[in-house]
């Protein structure tokens, strides 16, 4: 037997295909051909170590996703089933769902200027203005929206301003962070944190 | 008696959400493992799954329950690795697949384009040495090694999830154990 013949029986009895005949004229060939034992000693190793491969570990969630994403009714069900075991989630979604709509109308109606703060007196109020005048020092947050914030003078406090300009003279000096919010996404995530801060105590 | 994956696939073809639930339960985990080892990162080896299941469930009508679900479920999967491989090459906008037996070895350019590690998953020096001679396999050898010993398949059920003769799955899979062995030998791993 040639060694190339010698290989094709080799790949045969690796599959399980070699007749009785055949395998002793192999094994005859291998005995006398340390270059097709040695091969066929590979071939016993490469496929043993393919079949030693790990697996890697399938997500959970994977179920899940199959089956929300089948078409058709399916899709609803699942839903529902899910409302079903999470109703203490299912809330809180509803909750931030609802609270966000109602942002998203506050912020397409309102569009007059507001002035929020704790020490009012001082500052000079237009009509799109807010003006805190030099050598005045206003003691705490200001929070102007659709408008525009002047300071000239100092302000011990934080700055905010929704949808508006904020307009710091050199004169200005601020104590604490100053903001300037002017998009309806912004305002979203500066409400969600004063509401946050609201709640928890 | 009829086996449980007919049964099932019937169950679900009449909307029974449940039994198709049972379906992916089962054959979940092959799919991912053979997409996975074909396309060699977890977020294909999801879409995968993902794709044949809705495939599967789209089909249920045309499933032939005289044949095993299993070979159906893998030829769906199958092919869908195989596209995903096939779109790989186009945009390496490489030449049309060599003739049979031919470049074994010329193909390692076209190997996954961001071979992503093994995240969750500690592979010894070894193992990581197959892992990168699999994944450098042509597709159509790939194909069967994987499914020969990595979901252990014999000739005919391969030969029955890639509708091709037999005889050229041998052949392949003669090829496929020669290319590894070689590129094995090659890193001086023996
Ligand atoms: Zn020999």
């Amino acid at each position: 037997m040639k060694c190339n013949e010698a290989i094709t029986f080799i790949h045969e009895y690796m599959d399980g295909d070699l007749d009785a005949q055949g395998r002793m004229d192999l094994r005859q060939h291998l005995v006398d051909c340390a270059a097709c034992r040695q091969r066929m000693d590979q071939y016993t190793r490469t496929t043993a170590l393919i079949r030693s491969m790990p697996r890697s570990p399938v997500p959970d969630y994977l179920v899940d996703s199959v089956m929300q994403a089948l078409p058709g009714t399916r899709k609803r069900q699942v839903w529902t089933r899910w409302v079903r075991q999470h109703p203490a989630v299912t809330a809180a979604v509803l909750f931030i769902a609802v609270m966000l709509l109602s942002l998203v109308s506050m912020w397409d109606s309102d569009t007059r200027l507001m002035v929020k703060g704790d020490d009012l007196d001082q500052l000079i109020i237009t009509k799109n203005q807010v003006i805190v005048p030099a050598g005045h020092v206003i003691n705490g947050d200001l929070y102007v929206e659709n408008g525009e914030l002047v300071v000239e003078g100092q302000v011990n406090g934080n700055l905010v301003v929704v949808d508006g300009r904020l307009n710091l003279a050199s004169t200005a000096l601020i104590s604490g962070e100053h903001s300037e919010i002017n998009k309806a996404i912004d305002w979203l995530w500066f409400k969600m944190g004063e509401w946050v801060e609201a709640v928890t105590p | 008696m009829e086996g449980l994956e007919p049964r099932l696939a019937k169950l679900a073809r009449n909307g029974d959400r449940d039994a198709f639930r049972e379906l992916v339960q089962l054959y979940k985990d092959r799919i991912y493992h053979l997409a996975y080892r074909m396309l060699g990162n977890a977020q294909e080896a999801e879409d995968v799954v993902q794709d044949t299941f809705l495939r599967v469930y789209t089909n249920l009508d045309r499933y032939d329950d005289t044949h095993k679900f299993s070979t159906w479920i893998y030829r769906i999967g199958t092919n869908l690795c195989i596209d995903r491989l096939r779109k790989r090459k186009s945009t390496l906008s490489l030449d049309a697949e060599s003739s049979e037996g031919e470049g074994i070895d010329g193909h390692d350019m076209l190997s996954s384009p961001d071979p992503l590690p093994e995240q969750q998953l500690v592979l010894s020096e070894t193992q990581q040495v197959i892992r990168d001679a699999i994944e450098k396999l042509p597709a159509k050898y790939k194909s069967i090694v994987i499914l020969r010993y990595l979901h252990d398949m014999s000739l005919q059920e391969i030969s029955d999830v890639l509708n091709m003769p037999i005889t050229t799955i041998k052949t392949r899979v003669h090829r496929g154990r020669e290319a590894l062995r070689k590129k094995l030998d090659h890193q001086h791993f023996f």
